[in-house]
């Protein structure tokens, strides 16, 4: 099993990328790897209640809703979330410290930065 | 056994990370390895640069995203596979260097 990590660090409705990016890391869950999507900086904000069809975007909650039953991880970081207010957190999200996010990243097989 | 490099490439033909994934796909052949590209997102425009096809001819194996594909109007081709997530999942599990470009 390897250990797929998905990175992202860009704002969730500027463009589809990170929809997109969510979309394939549950797509990445069918060979039974290991996969973690990180959200750092302003990923973060990605995690909060957000109304995209508002702005004719992509949805990005069917993605968060659906990787942790696939035992998809979901982490953000804790202080980039601290820093941006975000209380609002309706997934299954582990807050992590930075240092053990820079080894859950060093630990990886696969690093796909978003 | 050969060894497999996989790549994703999300990007179109203007960014310079095409002309990157050309050269290092050419590179790996020569070092007699197996290539298989994904294409997703605005990668998928690449089907219509020759110079990116081309490499279909020279052995790289070009799976693209259908989904990506179609939303964005572009054209089934011969000489790539029409494929989903599913495949990049197989291209990531069994390649020994994985690379992505976005």
């Amino acid at each position: 099993m390897r250990t797929i990590t998905v990175l992202i660090r860009s704002l969730p409705l500027n463009t589809t990328r990170v929809s997109e990016a969510l979309r394939m890391g549950v797509g990445l869950t069918l060979s039974d790897d290991k996969i973690q999507v990180i959200f750092l900086e302003n990923g973060t904000y990605a995690i909060t209640r957000l109304k995209p069809e508002i702005i004719n975007m992509n949805d990005l909650s069917k993605h968060l809703e659906t990787l942790p039953h696939l035992k998809g991880m979901i982490i953000a970081d804790q202080e980039d979330v601290k820093k941006r207010l975000i209380n609002d957190i309706p997934y299954n999200v582990e807050l992590k410290k930075r240092k053990e996010i820079i080894e859950e990243i060093a630990k990886s097989d696969i690093l796909i930065v978003y | 056994m050969r060894k497999k490099l996989g790549i994703l490439l999300t990007t179109s033909s203007e960014s310079e990370d095409v002309r990157t994934v050309i050269k290092l796909s050419e590179a790996a052949l020569r070092k007699n390895m197996h290539v298989e590209i994904f294409l997703m997102a605005d990668g998928v425009y690449n089907l219509k640069f020759e110079n990116f096809i081309k490499l279909s001819s020279k052995g790289v194996r070009i799976v693209v995203c259908a989904h990506n594909a179609i939303e964005r109007g572009i054209n089934k081709i011969d000489e790539v596979v029409w494929g989903s997530q599913w495949d990049l999942a197989q291209i990531a599990h069994t390649a020994d260097r994985f690379l992505s470009f976005n």
